[in-house]
């Protein structure tokens, strides 16, 4: 198993591309697990430093002054204190996007995951099973695709009310459907296989059939399917919270860019920023999900 | 104007083509040459691997680039050289004087399209005709090559077709615009033995109509039945030629022996399988001197450090080892 | 054939058979039932809700056993009521019937620019694999790919709008639909929208190319004289677009009615999207589930003339 790992680890290093995606997760899971602790409480408000752009721009305000009635225009520099700028409440932006980064792994890995193991529970069963009970959990499984996915996910939250836990759950109980189909197949297209029909007639127990034979040729589904849904399920969240449907209680990629899109024409960074950061997790996972891929393809 | 006999149809001259690979330079094809006369039947045998069918594909300039390059030599067709012709006129002669019919013919025809779409799409692209009086010859091609109703057949797809009966549309679309030449790559290759026996009765027809046909098999049953000329290939290189009586009669070069053992008829007797032992060589990094020397039996002296030439043997009989000339 | 075809479009009627059962369940075992939903925004309004709350229920038919509840519901879904929209005060089939529109055009011109586009450059750099162009399109299809696309939008109003001036922020509704005014108004709409698909497209036709490009019969339509154009344009192009209808296909239901949500309020388009989003601050039930059917309705549909047009692409599967 060590060597096979090292064999794939080694042809998925082979793309520049999944490196670089790999080394952004690695530093984006450390900010996210240890960022909160130096960046300081995302939800302080601080109207005295309200609206200030990040470092290295600076903006113009228009200031009305008590004692002479009149506006006067003042530039507003960006500074090391609030190095990403701060929101119209006087948050630090680098604050709330490092706390954003721990609620979208947080869903992006806990959705995926859970959508995964419905997914190949249900797929396994299938092929397993066969006949009614195959019959019966791949109609269900079509009836669940035919729903838009992302109109289901408003549909549900709204019936249930937004919470990050709910969310998690909803998008796991709607994500299944795909990885269903593939592990079914692949599970189906294993048993004719050759190669497991030569194992059975040498009289390979069952055992060692499914663990050294179904599981790893499954696994490189999994994984790869895991990676490129985990941007998908982040950018689900983000765009629930975008369209008011986040869990109020946290602030997350979606819900700041939310916010900033209602002043584009002054605070502009607020929707920015977290948008960038969006995109690059997204470009990342899917040059790492490319990668292994490729990686797993015997004919590349 | 290179010089050209007033009887060659088709000649190919020094022909070197190579593949650039990761791994390096394959000299898939490695300077051949031969005339097919107006007429005549000309037979490209040798193992798979021996080249043949990249010479069959430079002649059209078939081959995928990258990866493959004619690097040299020339192919004159009626004194023009099909590898300096203008795009434009390449496209003329290709499936409208030189037709090319393929060895798998379930692969080889679009499987999306009807045959008969197939067979008209040519004949428009080379014949100043409606698509009415293409569909009309279409039918009749199909008639010819022997495919019963062949006005309700023209509309059907390839997969509704059996093996043989897709290679008898290929060689109706081959025909369709009376080309001068015909180039058939191992066509009864991936057929059964009895559709392969049909297939080649409609090529005897086709010769004796005095169509010429440059015919690539590894098959010497089949070389037998139908070849006026034989050219041995191996390792990207020609080996021994002639017409077909010598070769058959009097096979020289080692390797050619070597093939003619290993024929069913003549094994009879033996108890062992009989083979030639080795392999093709890695045609990247090819043995020194002459290619079959590995291989060979009968090797001496000259034969791991000079390349022999060809050696006559008589006026249509020349074969390249130094057993037969050089002087040693 | 044509048994074929029955057999796709009894399926599409036992799937949207599914789809309906499966919203009643979910109205069913959601925290609030809609009765208390309604009830609770007629107390916001100071209505005396003793008085109503019978009256709610009966055109509810919330006091009937659930099995009736189920059939009622079906029956009127059948009979295209699909209940009462309280916040706009129309039914919500009225509602849709002005909306659908906007969703529509944007939809439609988004797709065409994703396909059209999509298929063209996923061919290009799929016969100049490896030079620049190739590494250029594959790039710009990751980014493509991974852009968010509710931030694209954000961006280019930004750019184009705020910034530039361009375009308006918001679009106008007063613009006819069939006018060279509305047309650009949807520019960065249809962008927004369209760019995650015709990213994708292109990786998806440039790998169903390059397999096709090696097949034999692609040797053969050149051995034939055809030129480039035929042989890549029909041959290569007929038999590398099989995988990718279906793949276009489930990108409508998987990516593009989501895009169209969040694109249509970006950019204040009154479609279904939008209407959804007002109910859902409006606690406005019946639209919420309406917008939802209708897209796995659309789905449904548009899955079954996927299943039908590939009878005719691929002949395969006509005649087994």
């Amino acid at each position: 198993m060590n060597r096979l790992v090292k064999y794939y680890w080694k042809r998925t290093m082979r793309s520049r591309l999944a490196a670089f995606g790999l080394v952004y997760i690695i530093i984006l899971v450390i900010v996210a697990i240890f960022g909160p602790f130096f960046t300081g409480d995302p939800n302080a408000v601080n109207f005295a430093e309200k609206n200030l752009p990040p470092v290295g721009f600076s903006i113009e305000h228009s200031v009305y002054d008590i004692k002479s009635g009149e506006f006067t225009t003042v530039v507003v520099k960006g500074s090391l204190k609030h190095p990403l700028g701060t929101d119209d409440k006087g948050r630090d932006l680098l604050a709330m996007l490092v706390s954003g980064a721990r609620v979208s792994l947080y869903v992006g890995i806990l959705a995926t995951g859970l959508a995964l193991i419905i997914g190949s529970v249900i797929g396994v069963t299938s092929a397993y099973f066969g006949g009614v009970v195959d019959n019966a959990l791949m109609r269900f499984t079509d009836i669940m695709m035919t729903f838009p996915f992302f109109l289901l996910l408003v549909l549900i939250v709204f019936i249930f009310g937004p919470s990050l836990n709910l969310i998690i759950v909803v998008i796991g109980l709607t994500g299944w459907t795909g990885t269903a189909r593939m592990v079914r197949s692949e599970a189906l297209s294993l048993r004719t296989r050759e190669f497991i029909q030569a194992l059975i007639v040498l009289g390979s127990s069952n055992k060692r059939i499914i663990f050294r034979h179904l599981i790893p040729n499954v696994l490189s589904i999994i994984i790869v399917t895991a990676t490129i849904s985990i941007p998908g399920v982040i950018l689900a969240e983000a765009a629930l919270s975008f369209i008011g449907l986040g869990d109020p209680s946290v602030a997350s990629w979606g819900r700041i860019l939310n916010a900033g899109q209602d002043s584009l024409d002054t605070t502009w960074w607020v929707a920015v920023e977290p948008g960038i950061l969006l995109f690059l997790t997204v470009l990342a996972f899917n040059f790492l999900g490319d990668g292994l891929r490729d990686a797993f393809d015997p004919t590349k | 104007m290179p010089l050209t006999l007033p009887n060659e149809l088709l000649s190919v001259r020094g022909l070197k083509a190579y593949f650039y690979t990761e791994s390096g330079i394959v000299r898939a094809v490695d300077g051949v040459s031969f005339t097919l006369d107006r007429g005549e039947c000309l037979c490209l045998v040798g193992e798979s691997g021996s080249g043949k069918s990249t010479v069959a594909l430079s002649i059209l300039r078939l081959l995928d680039s990258p990866p493959a390059r004619i690097v040299d030599g020339e192919i004159l067709f009626n004194g023009k050289n099909l590898l300096t012709l203008p795009e434009k006129e390449l496209l003329q002669i290709r499936g409208g004087r030189i037709a090319m019919i393929f060895q798998d013919p379930q692969s080889s025809l679009n499987p999306v399209l009807k045959i008969g779409d197939q067979i008209i799409e040519q004949i428009i692209q080379h014949k100043k005709m409606k698509k009415s009086e293409a569909k009309k010859r279409a039918i009749e091609l199909l008639n010819d090559v022997g495919i019963p109703e062949a006005e309700r057949r023209v509309n059907e797809y390839p997969h509704q077709f059996s093996g043989g009966m897709r290679q008898r549309a290929m060689i109706a679309m081959a025909l369709s615009c009376g080309p001068e030449i015909i180039i058939a790559d191992e066509p009864t290759s991936a057929l059964d033995v009895t559709v392969q026996a049909q297939i080649l009765e409609i090529f005897k027809e086709l010769k004796d109509k005095g169509l010429s046909i440059l015919f690539i098999t590894h098959d010497l049953g089949i070389v037998a039945e139908i070849a006026d000329k034989v050219v041995v290939m191996y390792a990207g290189k020609i080996m021994e030629r002639g017409v077909v009586n010598e070769i058959f009669d009097k096979p020289l070069h080692p390797y050619t022996r070597g093939l003619f053992e290993c024929l069913p008829t003549t094994m009879k007797a033996k108890k062992e399988f009989p083979y030639i032992p080795g392999t093709i060589p890695s045609m990247i990094d090819p043995p020194k001197g002459c290619v079959f020397h590995p291989r060979c039996r009968y090797k001496f002296e000259p034969c791991d450090k000079d390349i022999p030439k060809e050696y006559p043997v008589s006026d249509t009989h020349t074969v390249a080892c130094y057993l037969y000339g050089g002087g040693k | 054939m044509r048994e074929y075809i029955l057999r796709r479009v009894i399926y599409a009627i036992f799937i949207a058979w599914g789809v309906f059962t499966l919203t009643f369940f979910l109205l069913r075992i959601g925290p609030s039932s809609p009765a208390d939903k309604y009830l609770a925004t007629l107390v916001a309004k100071g209505e005396n809700v003793e008085e109503l709350i019978a009256a709610v229920e009966a055109r509810q038919g919330l006091d009937k056993p659930l099995y009736i509840q189920y059939l009622d519901y079906i029956n009127s879904l059948l009979h295209g009521d699909w209940g009462w929209s309280f916040s706009t005060s129309m039914p919500v089939m009225e509602l849709i019937k002005i909306h659908w529109k906007y969703s529509f055009q944007l939809i439609l011109l988004s797709m065409l620019f994703a396909v059209f586009l999509g298929i063209l450059i996923g061919v290009y750099s799929a016969v100049k694999q490896y030079t620049k162009a190739d590494y250029i399109a594959t790039f710009f299809s990751f980014i493509g790919i991974s852009i968010p696309n509710f931030w694209l939008g954000i961006m280019l109003i930004l750019v184009f709008s705020v910034k530039l001036g361009v375009f308006k922020t918001y679009y106008d509704t007063s613009l006819p639909m069939f006018s060279l005014a509305n047309l650009k108004a949807l520019v960065l709409p249809v962008i927004t929208l369209g760019t995650g698909s015709m990213a994708a497209y292109t990786r998806y036709v440039r790998a169903s190319t390059l397999e096709n490009l090696r097949k034999d019969f692609v040797r053969t339509a050149r051995a034939k004289g055809l030129p480039d154009r035929v042989v890549i344009g029909k041959h290569v192009l007929r038999n590398a677009m099989l995988p990718v209808v279906t793949i276009i296909m489930f990108d409508l239901s998987g990516v593009v009615f989501g895009g169209a949500y969040l694109t249509e309020i970006i950019f204040g388009i009154p479609g279904l999207g939008q209407i959804s989003f007002n109910a859902i601050f409006a606690d406005d039930y019946g639209v919420v589930v309406a917008v939802t059917l209708i897209g796995a309705l659309v789905t449904l549909f548009f899955n079954l003339i996927t299943d039908i047009a590939y009878t005719y692409l691929d002949p395969r599967i006509r005649y087994e």
